[in-house]
């Protein structure tokens, strides 16, 4: 009969059911996403090669999200026992015995928590396939050794979920069969309000920004303290965020309910709302801080990698391509691109040595590249013959593919005529678009290699933008995947976090709404103060956490070259994002708050 | 000449919709309440006494019949309109005082003032002057959580009566208090009523709390089953006698 009556109550709501599984379900893939990658040890060796810390880092994002995950169990726990309680209070009422009720919440904690990872693991597997497809389509990139399905991943995923869900469904039991019938009904009513003295507030916000400023000086300072700037600077972030929370948060929010603003429409009791809530909150928005700001930062920087890789491939000569004696399919693919620079060289080979004439030089003067790494810019300088001349290399790069080993020689006009061999063509042009014009490139490139004297696919296209490309796309795509996979992993699980505990107070809102109702509030105006409050816990940790990020991308310096470049690309996905889970958790706080119709 | 401040025609109620078995819990009801009144509506649970007053307060829809307010027809409201109204016209008092436990009591006050758009530093003023008719002044910066029963009972009061409104309504108004409180409250009540005229419909199944009341209206299963009124000469202890004899012959 109870097993009855429980279900019942599942079918009842299983609205917010659908929430708290989906969200376990999101919780439980994201991990398995992580796992994928972490405890991929090939693909990590392969791909982060280039940074020795790499495996540092991911050891370290794994302890972060069991953490994580660890606070999601517990906050999706307690929505899950917010919804239950008064139920079970009931059956209590009813006469049902302890042991009873105790088994069936255990039972239920359970169920949902294995139906969910299990789910969690299917939809991570088939995120995880998505993922590589759309980054390998989007970025042109190949993440070498990653497998979708990774059976250590999801292992690791099972062991953590059930175990959590293990422990959540014995807390669950426990708490039900402790707590007295009628505590469990009228559970919502009570409600704490904690201040602290102005004192202890302004000692609170003093030390926050003691602490931040710290952390953010020894992110300026990488150099100065090597390996431990990253414990230090994460230590002392995340307890001046706290803190700053703590503080300066709460006091501004109680100054702002003493202005004249407060007594507009529900402004005040928004303030109210959020007064009374902050302190409960301190430790989740820390949490969605520090989240918020590893995630937009991961994703940043992975974009970065892909700048740099397109940057560095630009910026490494003043020619995207040198064409030995072009065929005519070569200049028909020449016709697709935008030319924006083209000069035409007649060569001789006479053995070793490739002969240039020096006056063609003089009227089309050879061009050598300068990068600014501030704003990713690439500048050319003409050099004179005689410049030239001692800058050899920059023109027997290109060469190489003509004539491997080959010495360059520039002589005058004279000279040149009188070299015993047939005169031949050299056209060194540089594009402009060069990321969209990827895929005549590499026509082009195919073609030249086909005419090179030189077996090796790498050397014989040496000094060419495609060239470039090949050499140092590898080098990125493995850190750019892994920070673009991270960033929206990290999101995810923020979000989810922050909206469980957002929509486990819900509940405790329904009277409140249906007060507000009663008093005369429009809809619209209770609709907006929802809209309010959700916005100004989720505005909170963004402003915060992007200040982190700003400052901590000055770490890559020494990877990105100018990791601001571009910035506004992943900040604007990133906020994208953001909003969406806004305004998911926002039409679902008034579902449950705003039911009833009238 | 006194105005009708409310104006109850054939009012029905059924609840259940046709498929299944109806319950009809009010059966054409009619009376007026005059500007200034004080009334009281009497019945043992399940008489319809609540269903009457969530009908009148705009929190329900009869199914036929009228119900006018200042002569402005209730049942018609909807959406903003309805919330309009209720924010203007009419104060209400609950059994379990419904405040916002995190707003302070000023600020509960405050808030149909904030509604209907009055500036803070009226705000401020009306606030004063309402807090010290009803003897409040000194619990205004507490919260609802660190106030007595009879307290909050009186910053609801306050609340129900910040913005002037047509009629007040009580619920049972007395229903969670103890009984000293509840004296102390139903003779503010009355104060209201005849200091600042505000006319005052209330629910109850107590005799005591109804003998404050000008005219009482009794209801028994849906109808209205008598009526009391208080003669100008007569005492309250006298009325509530006669209260109390009444609803003797009404149980057999």
């Amino acid at each position: 009969m109870l097993q009855k009556l429980a279900l019942n109550g599942v079918r009842n709501r299983w609205k917010d059911y659908l929430v708290l599984f989906s969200g376990l379900v999101i919780s439980s893939s994201i991990f398995y996403l992580f796992e994928t990658l972490s405890t991929n040890g090939k693909y990590l060796k392969a791909n982060g090669s280039v940074v020795s810390a790499i495996g540092y880092v991911f050891t370290f994002g794994s302890i972060l999200l069991m953490l994580i995950t660890f606070v999601y169990i517990n906050y999706a726990n307690n929505f899950l026992l917010s919804m239950r309680q008064r139920d079970y209070g009931l059956f209590m009422m009813l006469g049902a015995r302890k042991k009873k009720i105790g088994q069936l919440i255990w039972l239920e904690t359970m169920i949902i928590g294995f139906m969910s990872t299990i789910m969690g693991i299917i939809v991570g597997i088939i995120l995880s396939t998505g993922m590589q497809n759309i980054v390998i389509k989007a970025l042109g990139l190949t993440a070498k050794f990653y497998e979708p399905i990774w059976w250590k991943a999801i292992l690791w995923t099972l062991v953590l979920y059930l175990g959590l869900f293990f422990l959540a469904a014995i807390y669950n039991a426990f708490l039900m069969t402790r707590k007295p019938a009628l505590k469990l009904l009228k559970s919502q009513q009570k409600i704490a309000r904690k201040q602290l003295s102005m004192p202890l507030q302004i000692l609170q916000a003093l030390l926050g920004l003691v602490l931040l400023s710290v952390g953010y000086w020894v992110i300026m300072n990488p150099m100065k303290y090597g390996v431990k700037t990253i414990p230090i600077s994460l230590f002392t972030i995340a307890f001046g965020t706290f803190f700053v929370f703590n503080s300066i948060v709460t006091v501004g929010i109680s100054f702002l309910r003493k202005t004249s603003l407060a007594k507009r429409k529900l402004n005040g009791f928004t303030l109210g709302q959020l007064e009374f809530r902050i302190h409960d909150y301190t430790k989740i928005l820390t949490g969605v801080t520090m989240l918020l700001a590893l995630a937009l930062g991961a994703i940043t920087t992975g974009i970065g990698f892909n700048n740099i890789t397109e940057k560095t491939a630009d910026s490494q000569s003043a020619y995207t391509f040198a064409l030995f004696q072009p065929t005519t399919k070569q200049k028909a693919l020449m016709k697709q691109l935008k030319i924006e620079k083209k000069a035409k060289y007649a060569y001789k080979v006479v053995g070793n040595i490739v002969y240039f004439d020096e006056t063609q030089f003089a009227s089309q003067p050879f061009e050598t590249v300068k990068f600014n790494s501030k704003d990713f810019t690439s500048s050319y300088t003409k050099l004179s013959v005689k410049q030239l001349k001692q800058n050899i290399y920059d023109l027997q790069e290109f060469t190489t593919s003509t004539q491997p080993n080959a010495k360059v020689l520039i002589i005058d006009s004279k000279a040149f005529q009188k070299v015993q061999s047939t005169t031949q063509s050299a056209l060194f042009f540089r594009a402009k678009d060069t990321y969209s014009a990827q895929g005549v490139f590499s026509q082009i490139s195919r073609i030249e290699f086909a005419k090179s004297k030189e077996k090796d696919h790498a050397k014989a296209i040496q000094g060419n933008y495609d060239a470039k490309i090949y050499i140092v796309k590898p080098l990125y795509a493995g850190l750019e995947f892994m920070g673009i996979f991270l960033g929206i992993g990290f999101l995810a699980m923020l979000a989810s976090c922050l909206m469980f505990k957002i929509l486990s107070g819900a509940f405790a809102d329904v009277k409140r709404y249906e007060m507000l109702e009663k008093l005369g509030v429009r809809k619209t105006l209770l609709r907006g103060a929802i809209a309010k409050e959700i916005a100004i816990l989720f505005i909170l940790p963004a402003i915060l956490g992007v200040a982190h990020v700003l400052v901590g991308l000055n770490l890559f310096k020494g990877m990105l070259i100018n990791p601001y470049y571009g910035i506004w690309v992943p900040f604007s996905i990133f906020a994208v994002l953001y909003l969406g889970y806004y305004l998911l958790v926002f039409l679902m706080y008034q579902r449950i708050v705003l039911k009833r119709k009238g | 000449m006194k105005e009708t401040v409310i104006e109850v025609k054939n009012l029905k109620k059924i609840y259940g919709k046709k498929s299944e078995r109806q319950y009809e819990a009010l059966k054409s009801v009619s009376f007026d309440v005059m500007n200034g009144e004080f009334v009281g509506i009497m019945g043992a649970s399940g008489s319809g006494k609540t269903t009457l007053l969530n009908m009148l307060a705009t929190f329900d829809k009869p199914t036929s019949g009228s119900v006018k307010i200042q002569n402005e027809e209730v049942a018609k409201l909807k959406g903003n309109s309805l919330a309009d109204f209720r924010a203007s016209k009419i104060g209400f008092i609950f059994q379990d005082f419904n405040l916002l436990e995190n707003l302070t009591a000023a600020e509960n006050i405050a808030l149909p003032l904030s509604l209907q758009g009055v500036s803070a530093k009226k705000i401020d003023s009306i606030i004063v002057k309402v807090a010290s008719e009803i003897g409040i002044f000194d619990l205004l910066k507490k919260y609802p959580g660190e106030l007595s029963g009879g307290q909050k009972q009186r910053v609801a009061c306050a609340r129900a009566l910040v913005h002037k409104p047509a009629i007040l309504f009580g619920d049972e108004p007395t229903g969670a208090l103890d009984s000293k409180s509840a004296r102390e409250l139903l003779e503010l009540m009355t104060e209201v009523n005849e200091k600042m005229g505000t006319s005052i419909l209330m629910v109850t199944h107590d005799a005591f709390s109804a003998s404050f009341c000008k005219r009482i209206i009794f209801i028994k299963d849906g109808k209205i089953e008598r009526e009391l009124v208080k003669s100008e000469s007569q005492s309250r202890s006298n009325f509530y006698q006669e209260v109390l004899d009444l609803l003797g012959t009404f149980e057999q």
